[in-house]
């Protein structure tokens, strides 16, 4: 397993230096607007463009803005490690911003795959099990419900009821949980609930699938036969090997969610890093786009490593060298 | 001014929004010192690159906010309506206007005794302070995209200090601590207002030396005027490599301000700055719709964000509600820009003819509605020109400002593109033209009807939806046809900002051209433009080209210097009446379509609001709330 690991973290760190040479190929090397130019603002000079250029830092070789790049984001800058530069069009530290962007989106996310996984699993088992019954007619109309509603529409209309009409959520923004607990809940339970409803649902399906397919097989005919109780049959055979693409999913999920769930934070004004992409993407801040693209990277990679290590653990047969 | 850069304007028609709400500033109740103004706002104007630092600074609600809260000038304004007296220039640090020399060349103010900086500098301002600000307005590493131009070439010895080739200015001197002067180029009867401008504000050099790159010193900016960012008083600038932002300044989170505990109120006139609130709060939310619902809840004082179709409805049609809803003229123009290098719109006629058939109601119709704005019926809102009301003068006249075909028919029968003399534009030229246009909202259904209408005498076009509108139509080296996502407003209540950038042929830039329309533009324009691209570093601009003209294509550069040389009076208002009708009738390179309007709604904590019309934006410095009633 440490072989494994160690090979995987080098696969890693590969998958990222491709990433980032394509992301910074795309936004540097073939942008639709030269930032500069962009930054410059109103009928400039071309010294004043030959000046931004340089502040920018993008009057240097390509290679050497990539590399700089790189350096800084592996060793740190004057803002701190790791370095991510300052943005152009706010000036301010990238690090900070994402860092602690990053945190809020994490916090969105890790509280949505609770909620979604605590209905979609077992919404999907009790489905598979009650197949063809109302129950399964009812869990699989939620689960059309859940993938066809749209997130902002569900935002929204879960806003005007929960907070605007029965005031049971404390509605948009954040409050940081060292500052009040309580309203901390109160700001982000709609959004979790809001952002899960469409994993759940997708959840749902997928488990409740698998569980079908599962239940089928000949060992947990076995294992009734052997004389277990329908509860262990279901949960540690049935359950444990349907759980594995789950897994899987749920690592790509929870990894793409932290690079910013877009719609809910800007529906429930969630200060993480999906707005802040979207806004610096339109606006052409090239070293915010490249350092959230750089992050989510990272968090994706991460976690599918994660998913392959509890793959083993969940998947006997799975071993590796 | 102002490109106006926070476009959050509608694509939903507005429900007969019937124009209703207040038109009247006023007190809304008992306006007391106290309390905290909230505000939300769904995307900082600091954010559009200028960093909040006032040498540079280029958006119009940042004007707001450092001129009614946080700096204050030689002069500056009321902060009113136009009718109250917002557009005059009036002494703000200063004792008097500028006492000007018999030649017009020497400007001095005499500083009155008893300002200071807030936190953490303190001191009282001096002359020398003023010297700082234009040193640093002087440098061209820090002023990209400002708009030094207005002071570089007018001061002597500013564009030689730009140049390198100066340690000093020697036009703007610190006579003693509270006299300062300036050495024009030439008379400035604005000077004045120029002096009104956030660059022009004083800098200490104790704040000043710390922040010698672009658009840096706005997270630490030291107030002069009634408020200052919370958390100054820990801010230290002996260390210019370990400063910390105050913590009431975060850029991309919240502006928290408080009052400044050196600011006296006598040294300043409240005709300017009432300062009611005790704070003021900052703060984004990324749901304007959910900004309307608070406020209307009390939870928020003001949503800086234009209304919902369905809000604006909601308060015109309530008579609770009204009188917190205000709408104003924000002097701005919108317009289409017909680049008349390019064939069709190199005929006049053809320019003359879309003029006549542009659905400017159904373009309106696409901002919002009528509460957004008012068919523009010629270049410069009446509000800025202070005449040719609406209705007084539009040259293109039509019903209901919906086209007249027949006028622009009778138009394109005079061009030659219009082979057949049957009314439409029926040459190659006419088809398939390049149509730019922002992507936000409401640019893309402003474009539609845009199409729509030229359709009707024969014109089609490609429409681009740009996400950098002036990336992508102000490189006079990639010329478009026409665009459709331009909108401008006066940088001070004086025409002459209105014409310079917009119609002068050497106001032509190689990139983020804003005289997209190419008036003026002649061999000698094309030279120079040439020899600038040659100048760039960078390989794709380097490698672009502008051909010259076969014929110099019409322009104002003339008239527009005789209007500028004029003494302020009648003689000058008429000279820049009588451009306006010129560039309509004569040139016509703009089809304007949109005179805006500022659509306020305050919550109902709010006692007492103002409309500043400098600003074009809700007067800070006016406002006050009632704390009993936030909630």
């Amino acid at each position: 397993m440490l072989r494994y690991l160690i090979r995987r973290v080098l696969w890693m760190i590969l998958v990222l230096f491709v990433i980032t040479l394509i992301t910074f190929w795309i936004f540097f090397v073939l942008p639709p607007v030269d930032p500069a130019v962009t930054f410059a603002g109103r009928a400039p000079t071309p010294e004043t463009i030959n000046r931004v250029r340089e502040q920018f830092g993008l009057d240097k070789p390509l290679y050497q803005q990539y590399f700089h790049f790189v350096d800084a984001f592996v060793t740190g800058d004057r803002f701190g490690w790791p370095g991510m530069g300052y943005s152009f069009a706010s000036k301010a530290a990238i690090r900070d911003s994402v860092l602690g962007r990053a945190w809020i989106t994490m916090q969105l996310a890790l509280g949505a795959a609770f909620l979604w996984l605590l209905i979609g699993i077992p919404i999907g088992i009790i489905s598979a099990l009650k197949r063809r019954t109302i129950v399964d007619r009812a869990a699989m109309g939620f689960a059309l419900f859940g993938v066809s509603a749209p997130v902002f529409w569900l935002g929204l209309v879960g806003l005007y009821l929960f907070w605007n009409k029965l005031g049971w959520s404390a509605g948009t923004g954040y409050v940081p949980f060292g500052d009040d607990p309580i309203a901390w809940f109160r700001h982000f339970w709609l959004a979790w609930v809001v952002l899960a409803l469409l994993y759940a649902a997708f959840y749902a399906r997928l488990v409740r699938g698998n569980m079908l397919e599962v239940m089928s097989e000949d060992y947990i005919r076995t294992a009734r036969a052997k004389g277990l109780s329908e509860r262990r049959v279901v949960l540690k055979h049935g359950l444990r090997s349907s759980l594995t693409p789950v897994v899987t999913l749920f690592g790509l999920d929870l990894g793409g969610l932290l690079g910013g769930a877009i719609i809910t934070e800007s529906v429930f004004n969630i200060p993480g890093l999906g707005p802040y992409t979207v806004a610096a993407a339109f606006r052409g801040d090239l070293p915010v786009v490249l350092a959230v693209t750089l992050f989510g990277a990272v968090a994706i990679t991460f976690f599918t490593l994660v998913v392959d290590v509890v793959y083993a653990y969940l998947d006997p047969r799975v071993r590796y060298a | 001014m102002f490109i106006v850069a926070l476009l959050t304007a509608l694509t939903l028609t507005a429900a007969a929004c019937g124009g209703g709400g207040g038109e009247e500033t006023g007190e809304l109740g008992d306006p007391e010192r106290g309390g905290t103004f909230r505000v939300e706002i769904d995307e900082f104007p600091w954010e559009q690159g200028y960093g909040f630092d006032p040498t540079v600074e280029y958006v119009g609600d940042d004007w707001t906010l450092l001129k009614t809260l946080l700096i204050r000038g030689l002069t500056g304004y009321r902060y009113v309506t136009a009718e109250e007296g917002g557009t005059e220039a009036i002494p703000d640090m200063a004792e008097g206007l500028g006492e000007f020399s018999e030649d017009g060349l020497t400007v001095t103010y005499k500083i009155k005794p008893g300002i200071r900086f807030g936190d953490p500098v303190g001191r009282e301002i001096t002359a020398q302070d003023f010297v700082t600000s234009f040193e640093r307005l002087g440098t061209a590493e820090l002023t990209a995209g400002g708009y030094a131009n207005y002071f570089v070439p007018l001061v002597e010895g500013m564009q030689a200090f730009n140049d390198g080739e100066a340690d000093s200015i020697s036009g703007v001197t610190a006579v003693d601590d509270r006299t300062v002067q300036f050495k024009l180029t030439k008379p400035s009867p604005d000077w004045d207002f120029r002096m009104a401008m956030p660059a022009a504000a004083p800098i200490p050099e104790e704040a000043a030396t710390c922040f010698t790159g672009y658009a840096t010193y706005g997270n630490y900016l030291v107030s002069s005027g009634p408020y200052q960012f919370e958390g100054m008083d820990q801010v230290d600038f002996s260390d210019c490599d370990d400063l910390t932002p105050p913590s009431g300044f975060k850029l991309e989170e919240h502006m928290l301000l408080e009052r400044n505990p050196n600011y006296d109120a006598s040294t300043d006139n409240p005709e300017a700055r009432e300062s009611f609130p005790d704070r003021f709060e900052f703060r984004k939310n990324t749901n304007p719709e959910n900004s309307y619902d608070k406020l209307a809840r009390g939870e928020i004082d003001y949503a800086w964000a234009t209304p919902p179709p369905d809000v604006i409805a909601r308060y015109s049609r309530n008579e609770d509600l009204k009188k917190f809803m205000f709408q104003f003229p924000d002097n701005s123009t919108w317009y289409l820009t017909m680049t008349m290098t390019q064939p069709p719109f190199d005929d006049v006629n053809v320019r003359k003819a879309v003029n006549a058939i542009m659905d400017k109601t159904g373009m309106i119709q696409a901002w919002g509605g009528v509460a957004t704005g008012i068919p523009a019926e010629h270049a410069v809102p009446p509000t800025v020109l202070n005449a040719l009301n609406a209705g007084e003068y539009d040259p293109y006249k039509s019903e209901n400002h919906r086209g007249d075909l027949e006028a622009a028919q009778a138009f394109m029968k005079e061009s030659k593109y219009d082979t057949d003399g049957d009314g439409l534009c029926d040459a190659d030229a006419c088809k398939n033209l390049t149509h730019i246009t922002r992507e936000t909202d409401p640019f893309p259904n402003v474009a539609a009807v845009v199409d729509s209408s030229l359709e009707k005498i024969g014109i089609t076009t490609r429409l681009v939806e740009a996400a950098s509108f002036y990336g992508a139509a102000g490189t006079p080296a990639k010329p478009v046809h026409i665009t459709s996502g331009s909108g401008w407003g006066p940088d001070w209540a004086e025409p002459i900002t209105f014409f310079e950038l917009t119609f002068l042929g050497t106001s032509i830039s190689i990139a983020n051209n804003i005289n997209i329309s190419m008036t003026g533009f002649t061999a000698q324009v094309a030279q120079n433009l040439n020899s600038q691209y040659q100048q760039q570093e960078d390989q794709e601009l380097k490698g672009l080209k502008v051909d010259p003209p076969a014929a110099p294509v019409p322009g104002i550069d003339d008239r527009f210097a005789a209007c500028a040389d004029l003494e302020p009076g009648d003689e000058r208002a008429q000279c820049w009446i009588d451009l306006d009708m010129f560039i309509m009738e004569e040139i016509v390179p703009w089809v304007p379509y949109r005179w805006g309007n500022d659509v306020d709604i305050v919550g109902p904590a709010v006692t007492k609001y103002e409309f500043d019309t400098f600003g074009a934006n809700i007067a800070f410095s006016h406002v006050a709330v009632d704390p009993s009633k936030q909630t």
